[in-house]
């Protein structure tokens, strides 16, 4: 989580109600708004995949140190659940302690990928998974160390879409070729 | 508070005469017992009364009390009772004709079975030399024995009782019984002891019981006499009002100062509205008004409903409302055209407010406030108010519940902030 430069957080990181989940409804609707731009925010800047619920709890994200104030386990639950609701986060397994952050959505990084693709000639080349998110060639991109599971989501969604073709999945050289 | 204090000073009273009532009676026995001293025997003594933890073993009827040898006696008949300290026989034609022998004078005894020719069966029983001092039918005597002849027989029972209790010596545990028979037992043996916890134990038991007692007929008769004053100060008021030519103004006014610190002049009772529980309600809703309103309207407009139950039975004195009819008189204020209004906030805590101090205008003034401070508790509004602390709460969350504040729930506790989020 290391931080390029310095995250600008909104103003309602530093509103004491923003820590407790609000008891009127309108109120609490906006709050909850306010949290999951927060989360995808925070996400997007740190290039963060996805977390672990007991890591995200004790992170500074939920804690604001300064105001000495903290979103309680259930309210971190409430965010979450929110972002679930507006397929923002995604739980990975069943005891839901871990999830997905897309701050971007599957298919808009099945986007970017292929427009990648496009641009630098790689239609109709076989390409291996870790080139795409790991190799030289995508060093200045924005999906650079994307996760696995993310990039197969995104590349699913492109072969749905019959611009992809998933090769060798699962064995030794997975690859991927754009068509 | 003065309820208490006076409650507690009867009681005491109560007491003290009590006390002053038995050291009669025990002078009164005393006397009694000189009277009696014309009779034979030396070792029995005169009754005094036991200890009360003294327990009754054994009880015999139509027992007759003979010494050593001789066939005649002044104790013929009575009922013997054994204890674990003594035998207390009682003439059965004076039962306050009562004799003592303790069982600490007794040295060995001996059971005869009723023969053809005696009156019954028999216990022979040899006692000590007498102590010095002692109290009893005569001051000296030849035999060192005493018959105690059971003519109804009995006496297996009483003999093996008798022996055993005997045996057990527990008089040298626990205090005589008899405190003129000279028994072992001293007196700094009365209070150490297990027995002596245990005796004073019961004696606070018995004390406390007396006290009890005593106070609750005191309490039901200031109820009564209660009842009474009412009916006496309704009575003068009525008088009052009737004769207002006769009596000067002066006196009139002073009449009424006085029944008037009595509380309310003429509180208004169910049993006046028998039958008619909503015109008893809307005259009960009337006076609360007169009572409350110049207060509410001084202090935050609002009053919860402990507040005005507590207010309105002070205010009468006497008569005093149940919490249901306070209640009920407090909807029945919508109906009587009061200017108070009995309004339930959303978490069920009921006040009584001005009509004039409607919702918006509170919150308005709540949102005021907190924008004021920046942040605040529920406590600063109060303050700042003259409101209970559950008012200036309710307030709040009714704030909030229109979106106007939003809450701030930490270790430091709950606080309102002006509600940023809709902006």
């Amino acid at each position: 989580m290391a931080t390029t430069s310095a995250f600008k957080w909104p103003w309602q990181y530093d509103f004491p109600p923003f820590f407790t989940i609000q008891k009127s409804l309108n109120t609490k609707d906006k709050q909850l708004e306010a949290w999951a731009r927060l989360v995808i925010d925070y996400a997007q800047h740190n290039k963060i995949y996805s977390l672990d619920i007991a890591e995200a709890t004790t992170s500074e994200l939920f804690n604001n140190q300064k105001l000495n104030r903290r979103l309680s386990t259930d309210g971190v639950n409430t965010v979450l659940q929110y972002l679930e609701q507006k397929k923002l986060i995604e739980f990975t397994d069943n005891g839901r302690t871990r999830f997905h952050i897309f701050w971007r959505r599957p298919d808009v990084w099945a986007n970017m990928i292929y427009q990648w693709a496009v641009e630098n000639a790689f239609l109709n080349t076989p390409l291996t998974l870790y080139e795409i998110t790991h190799g030289d060639d995508t060093t200045n991109e924005s999906f650079h160390n994307l996760e696995r599971e993310i990039l197969m989501k995104a590349l699913t969604c492109l072969e749905d879409q019959r611009r992809a073709q998933l090769m060798n999945i699962g064995g030794d050289n997975e690859g991927v070729k754009f068509v | 508070m003065t309820e208490e204090a006076s409650f507690s000073f009867w009681s005491h009273c109560a007491a003290a005469v009590k006390c002053v009532i038995f050291q009669y009676l025990a002078i009164s026995f005393d006397i009694d017992s000189y009277l009696f001293q014309k009779t034979q025997m030396n070792r029995l003594t005169w009754y005094t009364p036991g200890e009360s933890t003294e327990e009754l073993l054994c009880q015999a009827g139509h027992v007759g009390i003979y010494e050593g040898d001789l066939k005649q006696t002044q104790f013929e008949q009575g009922t013997a009772s054994l204890t674990m300290q003594r035998i207390i026989w009682a003439d059965s034609s004076d039962p306050d004709r009562r004799l003592v022998l303790h069982h600490s004078l007794v040295i060995s005894m001996e059971k005869h079975h009723k023969s053809m020719f005696s009156k019954g069966g028999k216990v022979v029983v040899r006692l000590e030399k007498p102590k010095p001092g002692s109290v009893g039918p005569v001051n000296s005597s030849q035999y060192d024995t005493i018959r105690l002849v059971f003519r109804h027989g009995g006496e297996d029972d009483f003999f093996k009782k008798y022996e055993d209790a005997v045996r057990r010596k527990t008089w040298q545990r626990s205090s005589s019984g008899s405190s003129s028979s000279g028994s072992r037992a001293s007196s700094n043996l009365r209070s150490v002891g297990i027995s002596g916890i245990e005796r004073r134990l019961a004696e606070n038991h018995q004390k406390t019981h007396e006290t009890i007692t005593q106070a609750f007929d005191d309490m039901s008769k200031l109820m009564e006499t209660a009842r009474e004053m009412v009916a006496i100060s309704k009575s003068i008021s009525e008088k009052v009002r009737s004769r207002k030519g006769e009596i000067s103004e002066d006196e009139t006014v002073q009449f009424k100062s006085y029944l008037l610190s009595l509380g309310v002049s003429d509180p208004v009772t169910k049993s006046t509205f028998v039958g008619s529980d909503s015109e008893y309600f809307q005259s009960l809703a009337k006076e609360i008004t007169d009572v409350l309103y110049q207060h509410i309207k001084e202090n935050g407009g609002m009053c919860a409903l402990p507040e005005v139950y507590c207010r309105i039975n002070r205010a009468r004195g006497m008569e005093l409302l149940s919490p249901e009819d306070v209640m009920n008189a407090c909807g029945a204020l919508s109906r009587i055209n009061s200017p108070l209004e009995l309004h339930r906030f959303p978490s069920g805590v009921l006040v009584v407010q001005l009509k004039s101090a409607s919702m918006e205008s509170t919150v308005a003034q709540t949102l005021e406030f907190v924008s004021k401070l920046e942040r605040a508790s529920a406590n600063e509004l109060a303050e700042s108010l003259g409101i209970t602390v559950i008012l200036a709460r309710e307030r709040l969350l009714a704030a909030e519940e229109s979106g106007l504040i939003c809450r701030d729930d930490s270790i430091e506790g709950l606080l309102f902030y002006p509600n940023r989020f809709l902006d």
